[in-house]
C-alpha cells in the first residue's frame, strides 16, 4: 500500500486528459486521484470532456471549488472581492485563486505526487505548485523529474553520493560512458542541461533508478515509496501521440480543437481554439477571440460585459473594436498569412520572426 | 581560209594561228576609237565587255591588223613605222611579278626595273616612228588579286605603269580588257582604298565592248553567208519579212532589209532572234552563237531535216537548245525552267492526244513556247500569225485545225490582253527578267547576316563528353563577319561554333581572336566566302522576285520556289558539307589559337567533347538525364519536392528515411548525389562533419561552394551570386543539377550561416524555404558566421550570461538559442517597460537593439556593444573589457526588467510621502487606508470614486495587484501599459481622489494621529452653496506651510475685512479647482 497520494489534475485541456488515459493504461496499479478545478467560466466542451473521462476512467473526478458557496461563481466571486479588478498576464490572480489555492488546499499537508501532462516536445516547466509536499512528475517527457529534483541530483556537491549510489544499487547496464558522464563536473562548457541530456541519452531507466534512489534521503514525497513504476518509463510522447490517445480511447478530442473553415476575401482558411480554460482567457490570440465571437457569440458578449469598467482583455484593444467587420477580416487575413507559412510575417524583426505563441500559458489552466 | 572554229581566243597562243574573224560593227567602232584616241595622245585603254563578247578575239584581230597581216580594221600607219607587241594574259597573281617573269627579269626586280625593261624594248625598235603595244587581256584577274592582296601596293604599280605609258613623248600603248568596270573590283575595299582605285581608273580611257543582239545576228548572217546552207526561197523570205514586221515580236531588224533576211537563211527571222537571245541567256554570247553556226549534229543548221522544214524554224531551235543545253535548261539554276518544263509537259500531253499530225502539233507547241519566252510584250501573235508562220516556216499547211484542237484540249490558250497564245500550263511572268530586275534591287554587303537568315543551324551536342560525364553540352552556331570575341555561354548553351565569313580576313586574324578567347568557342573560317556571297545574292534576288510576283500566279510561285530550294540546298552544300569536310581549302578550324584538323562529322564532334573537357574541367560527373539538364522535366518536380522534404525532415537517417526496398527518383538522386559523394552523415557517427569523398568529381564544386560561403563572413552575399559562379566556366553546372545542388549544399551547411530573405532573418531552413531559394536566389542572402578569436569570446559571454553552455563552434541553432531569451525577455515585458524612456541611455539602447534586431550576429557583435558604448575593436583589445561589458549588459537588462517594478515603487513611495506621510510595509498602509475611510459617506460617492473605494477594500492581498487595481480605477487603464507622461497624471488623480474622499469622511479624533498629522475641516457657506473640505497634512510639512504663510501675510492690506474676503475667495477658488 502506497504511503503517499497520487493526484492528477484535469484542466480540461487535451494533454491532461490524455495523461489520465495514459496513466490508467500504462500504470493501472497506481491509485490516482483525479481532480479538476472549475472556474465556472469554461466552455461546454470542457465539461463534456470531463464527463467522458469519468466514464473512461470509471472513477469520479473530484471537482474542487474555489468558493464553497453554492450560488457563487468562483471567478465572479473573486472578481468582486478584487473590487472588479480583472486579472492580466502580470497580475494573474485567477490562476492563483481558482486553480492553485484550491489544489493546495485539497492536498493539505499530505505528501503527494502530482502528475503533469507537459509533453515531450515542449520545453517548459509550467506554472506548478512549489509546495514541498507536492512533487511533480512529467510522464510524457524523457526527463520525468522536475527541475528542482534534477538541480539537486546533479549538484556538484552530490557527485560523490551519486557515485556511491551508482555502485551500490542494481542497474540495468553499467557502462563506462554513463559513469564518466556522471562524474563529469559542471562547468561553463558543460551545463547541467547538457549533462542531463547526455545521461538520459545514455540510459533513461538507469538514470531514473539513480534519481529515485537519491530521493530516499530527501524530504520529497517519493522518499516514502519503496517502488515507483515510472522509473521504468522511457517513453516520450509528443503532440500527435496526444491526439491518438484521445481518439483511440474513445474519449475524443475536445471539439474546440477541431478546425473550422472560414472564408475571407475569397480566401479559405481554418481556425480553432488552441487552449482550454476560461472562454475569456487573456492569453488567447486574436483569431481565437474571433473564433469565440463567431462560434460562441453568447460567450463573447459575456466577455464583453467585463470590459464595461474600462478594462480590456487584450492589449490596447477592446472586444468591441475587435469585432468590427473590417477588423475581423484583417485578423483572419493575418492568420491566413501566418498559417500559410510561406509569406512569413512581413516584419523583419526577430521579435516577430522567432515568436512561439505556444510557449505562453501555464500548466494549471491549459494542460 | 577557215580553219577549225575555236570558241575562245588566247592572244599569246593564237598569235600566229590562222583564224576566221568577222569584224563586227562594234569591233570596227572600237578599233576606230582607239586609233582616234592614239592620234590625240591617248595611251592607256580599258576595254570593258562581258564574257564571250569577243574581246580577246578583238585583241587578236587588232594585233593582226596593226601588224598589217590582216585587214580587219584600217590603221593608216606610216609605211616604215616600227611596231611591236608585248602580250599578256591575266592570271590571279600580282601584275608586277607577272611582268617580272614575262620580261625575263629577276624576282626582286623593282618597278623601275620593269618600266626600264619595257622602255628598252620600245627603244630597241630603233629610230623613226615606232609604237609598242602592251596588251593585257583578262586584266581583271590582276585586279581581283590586287583587291585581296596588298591593294595599296598593287594599285600603285598599276598607276605607275599607266602613267609611264601615258607619257606623250613616246608611243607605248597599254590596252587592257576587263569584264566589269574598274571600280567594281574595288567594292570590298575601304573607302580610302576605293578612292585610290578611282584615281588610277582615271589614267585609263574606258571603252565599252559589248555586242548587241543585232550585232550578233549580223555576225551570224555574215558567217552564214560564208557557209553554204542552201538557197533561200525568195518569196518565202519575203513573206517572213512581212510576218516579222506585223508581229512586232522583236525590236531588232525593225527595218530589216530583204538581203539580210536572205543572208540569214535558213534561219527565219523569228528563229534567228530566238537562238541569239537564247544563246546569250543560256550560253556564252558570241562564242555559243558561233558554236551553233558550226554545229554539225542533226539539230544544227547543217543537219536539220530540211524536207519537212522550209526554214530552220522555232521548233528546230527548240530541238537544238534541248540537245545542247539540256542539263542547264532542266536544272533549278535555270530561271526559265518553268516554261521549259511546261513545253515539255505540253509535248508529252500531245503524244497522248494526237494520233495523226502529232509532229505538227509538237512543232507548233515548241514554237509557241519559245515565243512565250522570248517575244517582247506588245507583240501580236494571234491565230492568223501562227497559221501563217506554220505555213511559211514550219511547213504545215493547215495549222488552223491543229491550233483549235490544241486550244480545245487545253494545251494552249489565247491571252486576249497580250494578243498571244501561251502554253496552258505556263505563266506570263518572265522568270529570267523578273530575277534580273529583282537582282538590281538586292545588294549583298553582309554575308554573315544573310547566312544566318538562311540558316537555322541546330546547336550541336557533344556526344562523347555526355557519355563520359552525364552533362549535356550544346554548342550554338554563331555566324559573323568577324570572329566574335565577347561570347558567354549561358543557360542551355555551353559553347559556340563561330562561323566567320569574310574574304578580307586571313586565318591569322582568326587565330588572334581565338588565342584570346577563354570560353568554349570553336572558330570556323570559311575560305570560300566569295562563292557563298554570290549564291546568297541569287537567293536574295529569288526571294525578292518571289515577293514581287503576282501571288496568284501559282506557276511562277512554284518556279521561284523551286529555284530557291535549289539555291538553298546548294548553299547548304557549301556551308554544311564544308563544315565537316577535311578539305583545307574550304574551311579552316581554329581553337585556342591553333588551327585544327577536322576530318569528318565524328572528329568534329569529338573535338567539341575535348573542348568541354578542357573548359569545364571542374564540372562534376553526374549521370542522371532527368536531373543533369537545363530544364527539369515536369515529372522530376515531384521528385525534387520529395527529395527536399526528405533531406530536411530525415537528415542523417539511413536512405534519407526513404523506403529501402523501393527506388523512386528522389532516392536515386539521394544515392548518386549525396551518399556516393560522402555528403550524407554516417548513421553511426551522425555528428561527424560532412566532408566530400576523396575521389568525388564533385570535389571542385564542393570547394567552390565552400569558398563562396566563407567569403560571406564579412558581408552578406546573395545566393544568386553562387549560382552565377557555378553556372559559368569552369563549372557551368546545368540549371537542373543546380536546383538539387544548391539546396543540398545550403542544407548541409545550414548551421554555419544565417539566411535572409530580402533582409529578413530566416530561423529555420525547411524544404519550402529551399524551394523558394531555388526559385528566387536573388532574394536570399547568406551570411556565414564570423566567430574567429575574440568574437567567439564575446558570443560565449552572452551564453554564460544566459546560463547556456559555452560553445566552440556556434551554429545557426546556437545563434537562435542565444538570441531567443533576449527576444522572449522583451516580449514578456509589460507594455510600460517596453516603452518607458525613464531608463539609462545604455538600457534604452539595449532594449532598442533587441526590439529592432533583424540579424542575431549583428545584434551580438555590433548593436549590443554599440548600445553599451563599446566597439568591437575595443572589446577585442583586453579581456577585462569583455568582463566589464558583460556586467554592463547585465545591468542594462536588469534595469529594463525592473523598470515596471520601479514604477510601482515610485508609485508606492508617492503614496507614502504624499498621502500617509510615512514609510511602512504594504500590509500596514493597506490597513491604514481602510481605517481612514471607514466612516466614508458612501452614498455620496461618484461612480469613479465608488470603484476606487471598492478597490481600496478589495481582498487583493498582493501589493502589486492592489496598487495596480487602484491605479486602474484612476486612469482607466492598466498600469502595465502606463505611458511616461501619464505617471504624473496618476499621482495628481490619486491626490485629488484622496482629498475628495477625505472631505466625504466624518473625522473623529481617534482616526487621526496628531503627532504626525494636522487636520482641518473647512466649510464655506454662501447663499447658494456650501463647500466643505477636510485638509490633512503631515506635520513634516509645517515648515513649508509657515514659509508660505509668512509670504502671504506680507501681502495683506491694512483692511482686515478685505483681507478675510480675499483669502476666503482664494480658498473658494482652490477648493473648486481641486474638485474638478
Amino acid at each position: 500500500m502506497s504511503q503517499i497520494r497520487h493526484v492528477l489534475g484535469i484542466s480540461g485541456g487535451k494533454d491532461s486528459a490524455a495523461l489520465a488515459i495514459y496513466m490508467k493504461q500504462r500504470y493501472p496499479t497506481l491509485d490516482i486521484d483525479y481532480y479538476t478545478c472549475d472556474t465556472g467560466k469554461e466552455l461546454d466542451e470542457t465539461y463534456r470532456l470531463i464527463d467522458n473521462l469519468e466514464v473512461y476512467l470509471g472513477k469520479k473526478i473530484k471537482e474542487l471549488k474555489a468558493v464553497q458557496h453554492p450560488d457563487e461563481n468562483s471567478f465572479d466571486f473573486h472578481l468582486k472581492l478584487k473590487g472588479g479588478y480583472l486579472p492580466s498576464s502580470i497580475i494573474r490572480w485567477c490562476t492563483q485563486k481558482l486553480k492553485l489555492e484550491p489544489f493546495e488546499q485539497y492536498v493539505g499537508t499530505d505528501p503527494v505526487v502530482s502528475y503533469v501532462g507537459i509533453r515531450g516536445d515542449e520545453n517548459r516547466e509550467g506554472y506548478i505548485s512549489k509546495k514541498s509536499n507536492i512533487q511533480s512528475i512529467f510522464p510524457f517527457r524523457k526527463n520525468i523529474w522536475s527541475e528542482d529534483v534534477i538541480r539537486k541530483v546533479l549538484n556538484i556537491a552530490n557527485i560523490e553520493r551519486l557515485m556511491d549510489l551508482y555502485v551500490s544499487i542494481d542497474l540495468e547496464k553499467k557502462s563506462q560512458r554513463f559513469e564518466e558522464l556522471l562524474m563529469s563536473p559542471l562547468e561553463r562548457s558543460f551545463t547541467m542541461e547538457q549533462k542531463l541530456h547526455l545521461l538520459l541519452d545514455s540510459n533513461v531507466k538507469d538514470f531514473n533508478r539513480l534519481v529515485f534512489a537519491f530521493l530516499k534521503g530527501t524530504n520529497y514525497p517519493l522518499a516514502h515509496e519503496q517502488y515507483f513504476p515510472l522509473v521504468e518509463n522511457d517513453e516520450v510522447l509528443v503532440r500527435k501521440d496526444i491526439f491518438r490517445i484521445l481518439e483511440e480511447s474513445g474519449v475524443g478530442v475536445p471539439a474546440y480543437y477541431k478546425l473550422i473553415d472560414f472564408e475571407v476575401n475569397n480566401q479559405k482558411g481554418q481556425y480553432a481554439r488552441s487552449r482550454s480554460g476560461c472562454y475569456f482567457c487573456f492569453f488567447q490570440q486574436r483569431i481565437e477571440w474571433v473564433w469565440l465571437y463567431e462560434q460562441h457569440p453568447e460567450m463573447f458578449y459575456k466577455a464583453m460585459e467585463y470590459e464595461k469598467e474600462g478594462y480590456t482583455w487584450g492589449q490596447n484593444e477592446s472586444l468591441e473594436d475587435l469585432i468590427k467587420p473590417e477588423r475581423i477580416a484583417q485578423i483572419k487575413l493575418e492568420h491566413l498569412k501566418k498559417a500559410s507559412g510561406k509569406q512569413r510575417t512581413a516584419s523583419p524583426f526577430l521579435t516577430d520572426i522567432l515568436d512561439d505563441a505556444e510557449e505562453i500559458g501555464c500548466a494549471a489552466c491549459f494542460i | 581560209m577557215l580553219t577549225k572554229y575555236s570558241p575562245s581566243v588566247h592572244i599569246i597562243r593564237d598569235k600566229n594561228r590562222e583564224m576566221t574573224y568577222i569584224p563586227t560593227h562594234n569591233a570596227t567602232q572600237v578599233a576606230q576609237i582607239i586609233w582616234d584616241s592614239l592620234q590625240q595622245g591617248g595611251r592607256s585603254f580599258n576595254l570593258i565587255g562581258s564574257f564571250g563578247t569577243g574581246k580577246s578575239a578583238f585583241l587578236w584581230a587588232f594585233e593582226q591588223s596593226i601588224r598589217g597581216q590582216k585587214h580587219y580594221f584600217q590603221f593608216p600607219f606610216e609605211k616604215d613605222s616600227k611596231i611591236d607587241f608585248i602580250s599578256c594574259v591575266g592570271e590571279y597573281k600580282s601584275l608586277k611579278s607577272y611582268l617580272q617573269q614575262q620580261l625575263n627579269l629577276e624576282e626582286n626586280a623593282t618597278t623601275q626595273d620593269i618600266l626600264a625593261e619595257v622602255y628598252q624594248r620600245y627603244h630597241n625598235l630603233g629610230k623613226g616612228d615606232k609604237v609598242l603595244f602592251l596588251l593585257l587581256d583578262e586584266f581583271g584577274k590582276f585586279l581581283e588579286y590586287a583587291a585581296k592582296n596588298n591593294p595599296e601596293e598593287e594599285i600603285y604599280f598599276i598607276q605607275q605603269l599607266a602613267e609611264f605609258c601615258n607619257n606623250p613623248n613616246h608611243n607605248i600603248v597599254l590596252l587592257t580588257t576587263v569584264h566589269q568596270s574598274f571600280e567594281a573590283y574595288s567594292s570590298q575595299l575601304s573607302a580610302m582604298q576605293r578612292e585610290e582605285w578611282r584615281k588610277v581608273k582615271g589614267r585609263f580611257r574606258d571603252i565599252a565592248f559589248n555586242e548587241t543582239v543585232e550585232q550578233l545576228l549580223f555576225l551570224a548572217a555574215e558567217r552564214m553567208e560564208q557557209l553554204d546552207l542552201g538557197k533561200p526561197d525568195k518569196k518565202a523570205v519575203q513573206q517572213m519579212l512581212q510576218l516579222h514586221t506585223g508581229a512586232k515580236a522583236f525590236i531588232f531588224f525593225s527595218e530589216i532589209r530583204a538581203e539580210q533576211g536572205l543572208k540569214l537563211f535558213p534561219l527565219d527571222l523569228f528563229s534567228a532572234n530566238v537562238i541569239t537571245l537564247a544563246l546569250q541567256r543560256y550560253g556564252q554570247n558570241e562564242r555559243s552563237l558561233f558554236s551553233f553556226l558550226e554545229n554539225p549534229d542533226y539539230t544544227g543548221l547543217h543537219g536539220y531535216r530540211k524536207r519537212s522544214n522550209p526554214f530552220y524554224n522555232l521548233s528546230n531551235v527548240y530541238d537544238y537548245l534541248i540537245f545542247n543545253f539540256y542539263s542547264y535548261l532542266t536544272s533549278q539554276a535555270n530561271p526559265d525552267k518553268a516554261i521549259w518544263s511546261s513545253i515539255k509537259n505540253a509535248l508529252d500531253k500531245s503524244e497522248n492526244n494526237w494520233e495523226k499530225e502529232v509532229d505538227n502539233a509538237k512543232k507548233i507547241i515548241k514554237s509557241i513556247g519559245l515565243l512565250q519566252l522570248f517575244a517582247q510584250h506588245g507583240s501580236n501573235l494571234d491565230k492568223i500569225f501562227w497559221i501563217k508562220y506554220a505555213q511559211v516556216s514550219l511547213g504545215i499547211d493547215d495549222a488552223e485545225n491543229i491550233i483549235e484542237e490544241l486550244e480545245k484540249n487545253q494545251t494552249i490558250f489565247y491571252q486576249r490582253h497580250n494578243k498571244r497564245f501561251i502554253l496552258f500550263e505556263g505563266t506570263d511572268v518572265d522568270i529570267y527578267s523578273t530575277l534580273e530586275a529583282a537582282g538590281k534591287q538586292v545588294e549583298i554587303t553582309d554575308i554573315a547576316t544573310l547566312v544566318e537568315k538562311n540558316y537555322a543551324l541546330e546547336p550541336i551536342f557533344a556526344k562523347s563528353y555526355y557519355y563520359k560525364t552525364g552533362t549535356p553540352r550544346l554548342f550554338e552556331f554563331k555566324i559573323s563577319n568577324y570572329p566574335l570575341e565577347k561570347l558567354l555561354p549561358q543557360g542551355e548553351i555551353d559553347g559556340f561554333i563561330n562561323l566567320v565569313f569574310n574574304d578580307k580576313l586571313s586565318i591569322k586574324d582568326i587565330v588572334k581572336t581565338s588565342s584570346a578567347q577563354q570560353e568554349a568557342v570553336l572558330y570556323g573560317f570559311y575560305l570560300n566566302s566569295k562563292a557563298i556571297k554570290e549564291l546568297l545574292f541569287e537567293i536574295e534576288r529569288t526571294k525578292k522576285a518571289l515577293r514581287d510576283v503576282n501571288q496568284r500566279d501559282k506557276v511562277a510561285l512554284k518556279e521561284f520556289d523551286g529555284i530557291l530550294t535549289h539555291q538553298q540546298s546548294l548553299l547548304n552544300h557549301y556551308i554544311l558539307n564544308n563544315l565537316y569536310s577535311n578539305s583545307a581549302n574550304e574551311i579552316c578550324w581554329v581553337y585556342e589559337g591553333q588551327q585544327i584538323q577536322i576530318n569528318d562529322k565524328r572528329t568534329f564532334n569529338a573535338k567539341l567533347s575535348e573542348i568541354c573537357e578542357s573548359i569545364y574541367d571542374k564540372a562534376p560527373h553526374y549521370k542522371n538525364e532527368l536531373v543533369n539538364r537545363h530544364k527539369l522535366p515536369a515529372p522530376i518536380y515531384t521528385a525534387k519536392r520529395n527529395f527536399l522534404k526528405a533531406l530536411t525532415a530525415n537528415w542523417g537517417l539511413e536512405n534519407m528515411g526513404l523506403d529501402k526496398d523501393r527506388f523512386p527518383p528522389e532516392k536515386t538522386i539521394f544515392i548518386t548525389l549525396l551518399r556516393e559523394n560522402g555528403l550524407w552523415p554516417d548513421s553511426k557517427n551522425p555528428a561527424h562533419p560532412i566532408e566530400i569523398t576523396d575521389n568525388s568529381t564533385f570535389t571542385a564544386l564542393w570547394k567552390e561552394s565552400n569558398t563562396f560561403l566563407h567569403s560571406t563572413r564579412k558581408n552578406r552575399r546573395r545566393v544568386s551570386e553562387l549560382t552565377e559562379i557555378i553556372s559559368k566556366r569552369p563549372f557551368k553546372i546545368k540549371q537542373g543539377l543546380i536546383e538539387f545542388w544548391l539546396p543540398t549544399f545550403l542544407y548541409i551547411k545550414r548551421y554555419d550561416f544565417a539566411l535572409f530573405q530580402k533582409g529578413v532573418f530566416i530561423p529555420n531552413i525547411n524544404d519550402e524555404i529551399l524551394e523558394l531559394v531555388n526559385k528566387y536566389p536573388q532574394d536570399y542572402e547568406v551570411k556565414a558566421f564570423d566567430l574567429e578569436g575574440i568574437r567567439l569570446d564575446i558570443f560565449n559571454s552572452y551564453r554564460l550570461f544566459l546560463n547556456q553552455q559555452e560553445t566552440t563552434q556556434p551554429t545557426q541553432q546556437t545563434f537562435i538559442e542565444t538570441i531567443k531569451p533576449f527576444l522572449i525577455f522583451f516580449k514578456g515585458l509589460p507594455e510600460y517597460a517596453k516603452n518607458t524612456k525613464r531608463l539609462s541611455k545604455e538600457a534604452l539602447a539595449v532594449r532598442g537593439a533587441i526590439a529592432n534586431s533583424t540579424d542575431p550576429e549583428k545584434t551580438f557583435f555590433e548593436d549590443f556593444p554599440l548600445a553599451l558604448g563599446y566597439s568591437s575593436k575595443h572589446l577585442q583589445s583586453k579581456r577585462e573589457h569583455l568582463e566589464q561589458y558583460a556586467a554592463k549588459l547585465q545591468d542594462a537588462i536588469r534595469e529594463i526588467r525592473t523598470s515596471f517594478d520601479e514604477l510601482l515603487n515610485r508609485y508606492e513611495a508617492f503614496i507614502q510621502a504624499e498621502v500617509i506621510y510615512e514609510s511602512m510595509p504594504f500590509t500596514e498602509y493597506q490597513v491604514l487606508f481602510r481605517e481612514r475611510y471607514k466612516d466614508l459617506k458612501k452614498h455620496l460617492l461618484l461612480p469613479h470614486q465608488k470603484t476606487f473605494v471598492q478597490r481600496l477594500y478589495s481582498e487583493l492581498d498582493d501589493r502589486k495587484a492592489w496598487l495596480a487595481s487602484l491605479a486602474q480605477s484612476l486612469i482607466g487603464k492598466n498600469i502595465e501599459s502606463l505611458r511616461d507622461e501619464e505617471e504624473v497624471l496618476l499621482y495628481d488623480k490619486f491626490k485629488t481622489i484622496i482629498s475628495d474622499l477625505d472631505s466625504l469622511t466624518n473625522i473623529s479624533q481617534t482616526d487621526i494621529n496628531e503627532e504626525t498629522e494636522s487636520v482641518f475641516q473647512l466649510e464655506i457657506a454662501s447663499f447658494d452653496d456650501i463647500q466643505k473640505k477636510i485638509v490633512r497634512l503631515p506635520k513634516k510639512k509645517q515648515t513649508e506651510i509657515n514659509t508660505l504663510q509668512a509670504h502671504l501675510k506680507a501681502q495683506l492690506s491694512a483692511d482686515k475685512t478685505i483681507n478675510i474676503a480675499a483669502l476666503i475667495q482664494t480658498l473658494q477658488d482652490l477648493m473648486k479647482k481641486q474638485n474638478t
